[in-house]
């Protein structure tokens, strides 16, 4: 009896146990399928990742086209890149592993640069600008022109000519003459009439352009540790483009030159002499704030899409001239923004 | 009388453990049964989203202009090339079709419910394959803020859900009724990159 019962246990113990194994094969192949899925995907966006990176870091090193770069890790897998082709059309292909499951992404692209939008008058004041100013915003001895000059500051006969200050409407142009008339500031030349504030039909979002043109600066000044006695920001034989980011000032003892584009991202307060030529772009909450004990300069445009401008000269004069001559100067600085994609295999 | 009795106790035991091996030898094999099929449902739904993440992924690829010609909830068509770059065959957009037949067109399975999907390449190479036990599959079409529309050229995501039920009804243990519940639903939502 005993003997039988514990062949019946036996039995039965083989039994389950066939049962048990049976139903974890299953299980982990259940698990294995899914894991498997999740793999794939992985392999995928690893893939497509490294082509993002890669199409990064072509644009700001030209350098990269035409060569491999193998065995970059990234979310525990690896991949492989491949660049070739001209700017035109750039091919880029990443081949990833994760796990030991392979996925590969062909991407072709096309560099697309910066497009040179001069600005539409001597002076831009956007809407929200216009907003802010104070009673007293432009003051003192000013010129603003928007007739155009040449590269040394001199009136082009019969060259054409743009509004001294632009703005976006009606509204806005009364606000401003209204302003200038109070502060008896006669010198706002340039197309129709005098004072000539005009309304024009801005389509550049200055601000978004501004945050391209800035993307690989030159220059930084990002701290006041960065202003020095004399600062030069680009000549005219080496062009820059200068990114002011902070709060900056240039005080009386100081001087500020440049030639290029320059971007300003915060606070720029300039007391002392300052002379630049090209296109001048402030955007987001900048303040731009001039209290002049010099002589301050800008050849080319000056597109004031921030929060507030000062124009305050108690010594010295400001001018703001028209120059498509300078503004030219600045189109081999436009660099590519980045690459549209014309396909995407994946 | 008490090798009778012996013998009525010992037969009676056995009789309890013949009938209870029984009874786990049944529920094994349905258990089994039950696991297999929830496997090979995993493994078909699986292989369903595979193809699909495949092909949906290539919408528009080297091809301009609105690149979906059919946004309807059981049936797409859109151009897009289909072989890999390098591969042979590169180079010619493709047209492609996917849509679902009806139950009737899956007669040999015994689940009355399930569909062929389609799947048709410039109109001839027609690929309908197994049903993989496909009972519904639905596509539906957002735009760029992920809201449903039904204008071509808007499309920039396109979901596609379907359910799958075993090709065989597992019968219920207890009821012997043929057991329906058992089914797996898969969904994805896939942003093809070239549209």
């Amino acid at each position: 009896m005993g003997k039988g019962l514990l062949i019946v246990a036996l039995g039965m113990s083989v039994i389950i146990s066939f049962f048990i194994l049976k139903l974890n094969a299953n299980s982990k192949e259940n698990l294995s399928t899914t894991i498997n899925m999740f793999e794939q995907t992985q392999a995928r966006l690893i893939a497509n990742s490294g082509v993002e990176v890669y199409l990064e870091r072509l644009k700001h090193d030209r350098s990269m086209m035409n060569k491999n770069f193998p065995n970059n890790n990234l979310f525990g897998g690896t991949y492989n890149i491949s660049i070739s082709g001209p700017d035109s059309l750039v091919q880029v292909t990443s081949r990833a592993t994760f796990m030991s499951v392979q996925h590969t992404t062909v991407v072709e692209a096309a560099a697309d640069k910066v497009p040179l939008y001069p600005g539409p008058g001597a002076m831009y004041l956007s809407t929200g600008t216009v907003a802010g100013l104070k009673k007293n915003a432009i003051n003192g001895s000013i010129e603003i022109n928007g007739n155009d000059h040449d590269i040394n500051g001199n009136l082009i006969g019969g060259g054409s000519s743009v509004p001294g200050i632009a703005v976006d409407g009606v509204t806005q142009k009364n606000s401003v003459i209204a302003m200038i008339t109070k502060n008896t500031i006669d010198q706002v030349l340039g197309s129709g009439g005098t004072p000539s504030v005009s309304v024009i039909n801005n389509q550049v979002d200055w601000a978004e352009y501004a945050k391209l043109v800035a993307d690989n600066p030159d220059i930084i000044i990002d701290t006041q540790e960065k202003v020095k006695t004399i600062n030069i920001w680009g000549t005219l034989n080496d062009p820059k483009v200068t990114f002011v980011n902070g709060d900056i000032k240039i005080n009386n003892s100081q001087a500020a030159s440049g030639c290029g584009i320059l971007v300003v991202n915060g606070s720029l307060e300039i007391n002392g002499n300052f002379n630049y030529k090209g296109l001048v772009i402030a955007f987001k909450n900048t303040i731009i704030d001039i209290k002049l004990n010099g002589n301050a300069q800008i050849l080319g445009s000056l597109v004031v899409a921030g929060t507030q401008i000062n124009v305050d000269v108690s010594s010295g004069n400001f001018k703001a001239f028209y120059s498509t001559e300078a503004l030219n100067l600045i189109q081999a600085l436009l660099v590519t923004k980045r690459f549209s994609i014309l396909s995407w295999w994946e | 009388m008490n090798f009778i009795m012996d013998i009525m106790g010992s037969s009676l035991i056995a009789g309890i453990l013949f009938l209870l091996i029984l009874k786990l030898n049944l529920y094994s094999s349905n258990a089994n049964y039950y696991s297999d099929n929830e496997l090979r449902l995993q493994q078909n739904v699986k292989t369903l989203a595979e193809v699909m993440n495949y092909d949906l992924r290539k919408i528009g690829y080297k091809y301009d202009g609105t690149a979906i010609v059919t946004a309807e909830p059981t049936r797409i068509q859109f151009f897009a090339e289909m072989n890999a770059p390098g591969t042979y065959g590169h180079g010619t957009v493709d047209f492609v079709e996917y849509y679902l037949g009806d139950s009737t067109e899956a007669s040999a399975t015994a689940n009355q419910r399930d569909k062929v999907l389609y799947r048709i390449v410039n109109h001839t190479d027609t690929l309908g394959g197994p049903t993989l036990g496909l009972i519904d599959f639905r596509f539906s079409y957002l735009n760029s803020k992920g809201i449903t529309t039904s204008i071509l050229d808007s499309i920039k995501y396109v979901k596609a859900e379907f359910w799958v039920e075993p090709y065989e009804h597992v019968s219920n243990y207890l009821t012997n009724q043929p057991d329906s519940s058992q089914f797996t639903y898969w969904e994805l939502t896939i942003n093809p990159r070239n549209i």
